[in-house]
């Protein structure tokens, strides 16, 4: 364990490497602020890395992994459409703080959350490592669905405002996300005559940023002249940054529990972090003493968002690590370039390359560091968007948007979907139905038939298969006593009042 | 016609296809979206009925959480607070917006990313966004710059260059 | 506007030019400008691994200024980036580095038309085939191939139902008498194995001359049966399907290939250039490092193996189809 530890932080210490995680850092910042251009991105990076030595290449990685997350927030906050996809909820508070003139408080908020978070996600991380392989083996298809069908029923809480409206939204998700060939079925189901652009679904990140991104254009239009409401110049300052960095210690709750969904969500394949952000928002708000100040720019609702979006990272690595099974598309770029410089993860690379690990947990951890530190620097002069005539704002944003709707496959189709997705979101918005449960429908709808299925196939049809193994049925609690949480805290309200 | 209603209709036709569309797929294949289609359309049956019988709607108008503390709370964006009568004009600007959009995307199927990215970025910066020519010169080029140096020089992304140009549209 | 220049250009030369003057323009140093590689598999993945290992050697057998750009080009289990090459101009600058027993599959599967024709891409050379193997988990109930034909029921682990790995664990188990059920859904090796050493499953058809098991071989993982005629490095003690008289051969083919008619003057130096680079000692050290053990060959080797596959599926077509379809 020191040997390896030892060896990375001597690896750390090289200026070079210093200098090629200071540059991933960077560019992670800006790609990652840039809606759907990360993954290009980060692939590009991979390239650049033939014939480095692997740490040095695992820094590069590291650097542009860690820090985009935190450039992702940015324009979350400022204009109300995430750059990267798990920052989604980062805009629900992020941005009425922004209109409010506290863009700087904001940025300086989601920094600390973001680098404290990826701190938490980390330190656990190696806290895992001896006992993944456990984790791993107990965790088959039908303790997938039970933790799916967890991750659906929180769509009970995080329909706010109409409840009605909030299921309905799910359930439209739901029935979205099963458009698409079913590998478990065999069949191509729900398909619009298209036998190939619909094979893999609706494709995540151009439907994301017509969510989010180009629905928000329209809004903008329709606010008026500029974003921040007035116009007014809105004065941040390093000091108004900092006070937001500082002002995380006072939820600390909120920090640690974000993380730790970060984690969770993390650490189980295919869920990624953009469930982990929209989890973490919606128990948070369920947990907060204050439910009505969210949406409103409640500061618990940027933590929530931003320190699990970077806490998953950790989590995510353990399965790229220990199986070769990516977390994320990130992490499976990651996988690629592990792949590139020999080194082949699985059980032993623990054991063989425990210096890697490290070199990856510092790598993340520093970048974290530099980007929150850039986010605050630079919170100033970036909150000057917020006073640009939207005019030049969303032209500028709408190409960037659709480019990005592209980039990530370069599939021209992808731009219908964007634009599609856009007038859905703006409607969905407009008339009070959520977007939060039409995207957690939409993530976890076909993983929940999927790991049912597969469940059944295992067992040869028996659905004893759901109540018969130890871990099935500590989630079942778990579910049915999250579903009672509500009574249970109102009792205790009772009591103590 | 209300948007409201109208989104209404929308969700309860999708509902419905999915549902019926189901009885296609044998097994499981279609058993599990029956399942899933059946309480969307009943719920979203309910909200179109609620346009009409606002006592519908009221009677879910608090959530599970609300129901306790009694503080209804509007939705995460913020934007439902906000919702002023429809000012006039504004369904006009609305749809006007997401047509200049789908145009857009149109253009890029035809004539590719650089020239309908020109001709947006500078008809729509001009004419919509009500900016002065030497504004409108700036961001357009700026478009076109990011999309030839970032886009395809650095990130080696091939933009779509455009029927007219020779590009072929990948297949459905 | 780099695109815009070239589309045009390309446009009006092959309308033209194309198809008058090959030759002479081939012959005025080809390749002079990039090569693209597309991989029909997102980064990360073997497929795409390798090409970059390609890609990385071959660029100094290229002339100065000329790059190799590798592209992944993803979606519908690798049918898109089939399509897209089908359609792609022939002109040598855009290659692919394909699962062409895979593909193949595919189309021969499809009961609707599925856009290419895989005999009809111009096969450039061939990267190596990984011959499968039948795996269990070394604390499985099933120990050999004879426990697995008697069990009653047998599961197999596969991505999808009629897709990839399905068709040679439908081809094993008819070949060798076993029960024939799946559970599907795992995403890759990655997922696989895991779900396989946790008893998800019975059987897991995978390489094994594989990088991604070769750790796991003797301790977690136990190879029962390879489906080749002669055994695999690996696994020096494990029959072969040959040896044990059943006939089947089943592997994943990985060849490089361009849209069909590339000129043949091109194509020859496209052959040369992708086998100079993989008997490079960049390539060769990058393969051992990683543990992949595949063995190059010509373009006409792929035609030939791909002969192989059409009969091994024509035999077997209607069976496959309506296993497929079973629930």
């Amino acid at each position: 364990m020191w040997e390896p530890l030892l060896q990375a932080m001597g690896m750390l210490g090289e200026p070079m490497n210093l200098l090629v995680l200071a540059v991933g850092a960077v560019s992670g910042l800006i790609l990652g602020a840039l809606p759907g251009l990360f993954l290009a991105g980060l692939t590009i990076g991979m390239t650049f890395t033939f014939g480095w030595d692997a740490e040095t290449a695992m820094f590069l990685m590291a650097g542009m992994m860690g820090a985009a997350t935190e450039g992702g927030s940015v324009p979350a906050i400022l204009l109300n459409i995430p750059g990267e996809a798990p920052n989604a909820a980062t805009c629900f508070d992020g941005h009425p703080m922004a209109r409010r003139g506290e863009a700087g408080r904001a940025v300086g908020l989601a920094a600390a959350s973001s680098f404290l978070g990826a701190v938490v996600g980390m330190c656990f991380l190696m806290i895992l490592i001896p006992f993944v392989k456990i984790i791993v083996l107990s965790f088959g298809p039908p303790e997938f669905f039970m933790l799916v069908v967890f991750g659906l029923l929180t769509v009970a809480y995080a329909a706010r405002g109409n409840m009605l409206k909030g299921l309905v939204s799910a359930g439209i998700g739901v029935l979205l996300s099963l458009i698409g060939f079913s590998p478990v079925h065999g069949v191509l189901r729900f398909n619009f005559g298209s036998d190939n652009y619909l094979w893999d679904g609706i494709p995540l990140v151009p439907f994301f940023i017509g969510l989010f991104a180009i629905a928000e254009l329209v809004n903008h239009v329709l606010r008026g002249e500029t974003i921040a409401e007035g116009g007014e110049r809105i004065k941040v300052g390093l000091f108004g940054a900092f006070r937001g960095f500082l002002e995380v210690f006072h939820y600390k709750a909120t920090l640690v529990r974000s993380a730790a969904i970060g984690i969770l969500a993390g650490i189980i394949p295919g869920i990624g972090g953009v469930l982990a952000n929209f989890l973490s928002y919606s128990m948070t708000v369920q947990f907060s003493k204050n439910r009505e100040q969210f949406g409103t720019g409640n500061p618990e609702g940027i933590i929530a968002s931003e320190a699990s979006n970077d806490a998953k990272d950790g989590g995510a690595l353990l399965p790229t690590i220990i199986f070769g099974i990516p977390g994320s598309a990130g992490m499976a770029v990651l996988l690629g370039a592990f792949i590139l410089h020999g080194l082949q993860p699985g059980f032993f690379f623990v054991r063989e390359h425990m210096e890697i690990v490290f070199v990856l947990i510092f790598g993340f951890v520093i970048s974290n560091f530099l980007a929150s530190l850039m986010a605050a620097f630079g919170a100033d002069i970036l909150a000057r968007v917020t006073t640009l005539r939207v005019g030049y704002v969303v032209p500028a944003a709408f190409l960037l948007s659709v480019g990005g709707a592209y980039a990530a496959r370069e599939n021209v189709w992808d731009i219908g979907i964007a634009i599609a997705a856009g007038i859905l979101g703006f409607a969905f918005n407009r008339f009070g139905f959520s977007l939060v449960t039409l995207v957690i429908g939409f993530l976890l709808g076909v993983r929940a038939e999927l790991s049912f299925v597969q469940s059944l196939q295992i067992s040869a049809g028996s659905y004893a298969i759901f109540v018969t193994r130890p871990v099935t049925i500590v989630l079942m609690i778990l579910s049915i006593l999250m579903l009672c949480l509500p009574w249970l805290s109102s009792r205790r309200g009772k009591a103590s009042s | 016609m209300k948007g409201s209603t109208l989104l209404g209709v929308i969700l309860v036709g999708t509902a419905v296809l999915f549902f019926g569309w189901s009885f296609s797929y044998g097994g499981m294949a279609g058993f599990v979206p029956l399942v899933l289609a059946l309480p969307t359309v009943i719920l979203a049956a309910l909200c179109l009925a609620g346009e009409r019988y606002p006592r519908i709607m009221s009677a879910f108008e608090v959530s599970l959480e609300d129901v306790l503390t009694s503080a209804a709370v509007s939705e995460g964006t913020g934007e439902a607070v906000e919702q002023q009568g429809p000012k006039t004009g504004e369904f006009a600007l609305i749809v006007r917006m997401f047509v200049w959009f789908t145009v857009f995307g149109v253009l890029v199927f035809i004539s590719g990313f650089y020239v309908s990215t020109f001709l947006f970025a500078a008809i729509f910066t001009h004419y919509q966004g009500r900016i002065g020519w030497p504004g409108t010169a700036f961001i357009t080029a700026l478009a076109l710059g990011f999309f030839y140096f970032i886009f395809e020089e650095t990130l080696a992304v091939d933009l779509f260059a455009g029927v007219i140009f020779g590009a072929f549209i990948p297949p459905l | 506007m780099r695109n815009l220049t070239t589309g045009i250009l390309l446009g009006a030369l092959a309308l033209g030019l194309a198809v008058s003057l090959p030759l002479s323009q081939a012959r005025a140093e080809f390749p002079d400008r990039n090569i693209t590689i597309i991989v029909p598999f997102s980064p990360g993945g073997g497929y795409d691994g390798i090409a970059r290992a390609v890609a990385r050697s071959m660029k100094s057998y290229v002339p100065k200024g000329v790059n190799i750009i590798v592209k992944n080009v993803t979606g519908a289990a690798g049918r898109r980036a089939s399509v897209f090459m089908y359609r792609a101009k022939p002109d040598g600058y855009t290659i692919a580095h394909f699962q062409a027993s895979g593909m193949l599959g595919d189309q021969m599967l499809s009961e609707t038309p599925v856009g290419f024709e895989t005999s009809k891409f111009t096969w450039l050379a061939r990267v190596g085939a990984d011959p499968f193997g039948l795996h269990v988990s070394a604390k499985g109930p099933h120990k050999s191939v004879e426990d697995l034909q008697k069990a009653e029921r047998v599961t197999w682990g596969v991505e999808g139902i009629g897709v990839g790995r399905w068709m040679g664990s439908f081809l094993a188990a008819k070949a060798f008498g076993i029960d024939f059920h799946v559970v599907a859904g795992y995403r890759g090796t990655g997922e696989s194995l895991p779900a396989l050493l946790r008893g998800d499953f019975d059987v897991w058809a995978q390489p094994i001359d594989h990088n991604s098991v070769i750790s796991y071989l003797g301790t977690d993982l136990r190879p029962v049966a390879q489906l080749d005629k002669k055994r695999a490095l690996n696994a020096p003690d494990v029959k072969t399907s040959y040896e044990m008289g059943y006939d089947l051969y089943f592997s994943d083919l990985r060849a490089f290939g361009g849209p069909p008619g590339i000129p043949e003057d091109r194509a020859k130096i496209l052959e040369d250039l992708l086998l100079k680079s993989m008997r490079d000692k960049l390539y060769i050290d990058w393969k051992k490092q990683s543990g992949t053990v595949l063995v190059e060959g010509p373009g006409s080797a792929v035609a030939q193996d791909l002969k192989y596959y059409e009969s091994l599926f024509a035999a077997n077509l209607e069976e496959m189809r309506k296993a497929a379809k079973a629930k």
